[in-house]
């Protein structure tokens, strides 16, 4: 009975995050947990609304451009310098908030009835380096490929060159998991690189590290382009529509030209103010977790992992003020939402 | 705390959505809703054309049209629904601004599932089977009452009213709706007072942006951009397309007369007697070939279809080629509204002409028949097809400093 209930729970059904049983079946089992509270609504509420506003508002309002120059790209035509790193940043934004927008939702409407899903992003782009990326995005798939792939190939115990060749064949298997095509598994394969070269720079500087700011913004700033060059082999659908895309953004010599540069933009002022709009959110401002954070919203899925938000005034209390906030921007999501309206990770 | 975090939360975005809501129900900005029209607020309704496909859609839900003009613009705007040749009532022109094979299957399926249809002309181009038609943004997210598997979609009239009244798009235009308005205060004249799309469905012609060029002539070649770029593009695949079967233009447009062959409709099809400038265009961009395939085509998945449902084709008439109508002179004389009478620019032809058709169409008056309107079969396509590559020699050699003029024109949109 409680199995069947794990199976079917809905909020879980249609995407992410993939919930281990031990997760959720003995909250199943707690007799308390269906008792109707105002508290679990309240929040489960203001998640499920965040969340939609990510997904209908953010990710949708982006999602023209990316398919403006992904599709040109399909169709053969030639793409400008600007153009193709504006439409593979406007589409690391519409995944990233697409997907963190989807995750919200399922977490908002479990916790309505009063189950806790785990957490399944932590601001993914303020990771400092690919091994940190893969703690915070899709961090169930993440702990799913970890328990049921790589430790049983042995992980890293089996030596050096056996970790590398084990983290491939995880990120491989990884790409071909979201979906049956060379562009997945190309995806996965610079992870698989990434995450090699990751370990091996980590094992070279040992306990050289600095933590400065400095040093934190350029890991930041190096990992989100490692990651955006492989979203462009995961979105492309195609290989030369990928490759292509690819050498534009390589040719970085139309920097030293702004008339050129300028010349390689057509994508419009409205893309530029939604990416300058987003990027605060995505690297500055605290993520759903942390604004929620005292009322618990998720379960960990790695001890530790969610830091404290400095401003109290960034931290949700069921407060009229935060009742107005969050009913304005549910307001403007229901405004945007009769626009074309549908998941994109549905189908992986 | 909770509660009342729930309480205020619940009341605010329920009373700003019903409040938004009420706003663009009374300033109707898509003109679905029969809100009270007052001067000053509400009078004129510049988006309405727009959201043709949303209107019709409700509207075909609300008067259960048992007949129906099917098409793109062209049809909009020329195919009357009040002609005296209908047999069925209310006749409701569904024709809509670059609509496909895919829309018009969409819109059939949609307006059948109210009541079923008896009778339908449909406007048919060579444009409504251009390659990309799939993923045009028009026909994304279409709220109709049957989805494009033909399976019912219950919610449609939720989505179609939530589209209507809540969505940015309705709230954008409606706020444009009362700027329009407030700025035109007391200078509403009567003409304002007409929709952009009428009661049965057509389209209002207004001037196609007349005013913009000093002649008529200027206006016809200055549209052959839109042809090149938009209409036509990409030319290369554009000039090998409907080789086969599988493209979504030839898979549509069987699935349409399929389905129409089920029901048993009386369904008629003319091709739209688009000027004779546009044919030496498409001949300048190398579409002749592919524009005589398209014919072809038209005419034997027709015969197809007609044999596997065990009934006689459907009429399909060819109002295209040189004609009469297609041939009119365009003036190069400073430009007046009424100054051709058969056309608004190169490819929408006035009612007059469209009556013409539909008289032939339903045989209603035998004298209107004399050179305009050729019946189509599987016999006698091949020789209507050299008739018309003759008639265009002759058309050529009448006006050969016409002819360099159109071809140096697209020769120029070409090599852009």
């Amino acid at each position: 009975m409680h199995y069947m209930l794990f199976v079917t729970f809905f909020p879980q059904l249609i995407a992410g995050p993939i919930v281990h049983h031990k997760d959720v079946l003995p909250q199943f089992i707690r007799k308390d947990t269906f008792t109707p509270r105002a508290e679990n609504f309240a929040v489960g509420t203001t998640i499920f609304f965040i969340g939609l506003f990510k997904k209908v508002v953010l990710a949708d309002s982006v999602a023209p451009f990316a398919n403006t120059v992904f599709n040109s790209a399909l169709a053969g035509g030639s793409i400008g310098f600007a153009d193709a790193w504006a439409g593979a940043f406007a589409y690391s934004f519409q995944i990233y908030f697409d997907f963190s927008g989807y995750s919200d939702m399922a977490i908002g409407l479990a916790r309505m009835v009063g189950i806790r899903l785990p957490l399944n992003f932590d601001s993914p782009y303020k990771s400092t380096g690919i091994i940190d990326l893969w703690k915070r995005w899709h961090m169930t798939l993440s702990r799913f490929l970890r328990d049921y792939l790589y430790f049983p190939l042995g992980g890293n115990r089996l030596g050096n060159r056996r970790r590398y060749v084990n983290l491939m064949i995880v990120m491989l298997l990884g790409g071909l998991w979201h979906g049956a095509g060379w562009t997945f598994v190309i995806w996965g394969g610079l992870h698989g690189i990434y995450l090699g070269f990751n370990h091996a720079w980590r094992a070279w500087r040992g306990d050289k590290r600095r933590d400065t700011l400095f040093a934190r913004s350029a890991s930041t700033i190096v990992t989100y382009i490692a990651i955006v060059v492989a979203w462009v082999f995961f979105r492309a659908e195609s290989f030369p529509a990928a490759w292509s895309i690819i050498v534009s953004m390589a040719s970085v010599g139309t920097v030293l030209d702004p008339a050129q540069l300028l010349g390689s933009f057509s994508l419009g002022r409205e893309l530029l103010l939604w990416l300058v709009v987003m990027s605060p959110i995505v690297w500055f401002l605290p993520n759903t977790q942390q604004i929620m954070q005292q009322y618990k919203p998720a379960l960990k899925t790695y001890p530790g992992e969610i830091k404290q938000v400095g401003f109290p005034f960034m931290q949700w209390q069921p407060k009229v003020s935060w009742a107005i906030a969050i009913g304005g921007s549910a307001v403007i999501s229901i405004l945007y939402m009769s626009r074309i309206n549908e998941f994109i990770y549905f189908q992986f | 705390m909770s509660r009342r975090y729930l309480i205020v939360f619940a009341a605010i975005t329920s009373l700003v959505v019903l409040a938004l809501g009420s706003f663009n129900w009374f300033m109707n900005p898509h003109g679905l809703f029969r809100s009270p029209v007052i001067d000053g607020l509400n009078v004129m309704k510049p988006k309405m054309g727009f959201y043709e496909r949303q209107l019709k859609a409700y509207q075909a839900s609300r008067l259960k049209p048992g007949a129906l003009v099917l098409g793109n613009s062209r049809s909009d705007v020329g195919l009357d629904p009040m002609h005296p040749g209908w047999s069925a009532e209310p006749a409701y022109n569904l024709g809509l601004g670059q609509a496909s094979a895919y829309t018009v299957y969409r819109y059939f399926l949609h307006a059948d599932s109210f009541r079923q249809l008896e009778q339908v002309v449909i406007g048919i181009d060579f444009e409504m089977f251009r390659p990309g038609i799939l993923e045009d943004p028009a026909d994304q997210n279409l709220a109709l009452a049957v989805d494009g598997n033909g399976k019912r979609n219950p919610n449609f009239f939720g989505l179609l009213l939530f589209q209507a009244l809540t969505s940015a798009d309705a709230f954008l235009n409606a706020v444009e709706v009362f700027q329009t308005n407030l700025k035109a205060r007391g200078t509403v004249e009567a003409d304002n007072y007409v929709p952009a799309i009428g009661v049965n469905g057509m389209m209002r012609p207004d001037s196609f942006g007349l005013s913009s060029y000093k002649t008529r002539h200027g206006m016809f070649l200055a549209s052959l951009g839109a042809f090149v770029n938009i209409w036509w593009a990409p030319l290369e695949e554009y000039r090998g397309f409907l080789r086969a079967d599988t493209e979504p233009g030839a898979i549509y447009f069987r699935k349409f007369l399929a389905a129409a062959y089920e029901r048993g409709v009386d369904l008629r099809m003319v091709i739209s007697p688009t000027h004779a400038y546009l044919n030496e265009a498409l001949a300048a961009a190398g579409l002749w070939g592919a524009m005589e395939r398209w014919k072809r085509m038209v005419v034997r998945i027709n015969e197809e279809e007609a044999a596997r449902a065990n009934s006689e084709p459907f009429p399909v008439w060819d109002f295209s080629g040189y004609n009469r109508i297609t041939t009119e002179m365009v003036p190069k004389t400073r430009n007046q509204p009424n100054d051709m009478s058969g056309y608004w620019d190169i490819s929408h032809f006035r009612k007059g002409v469209g009556d013409q058709m539909l008289d032939r169409v339903f045989a209603v008056s035998e004298e209107s028949r004399a050179g305009f309107g050729v019946l189509l079969t599987g016999v006698n396509l091949e020789d209507h097809l050299a008739s018309i590559r003759r008639k265009r020699v002759s058309y050529r050699e009448a006006n050969p400093e016409l002819v360099t003029e159109i071809e140096a024109r697209m020769q120029g949109l070409l090599t852009e």
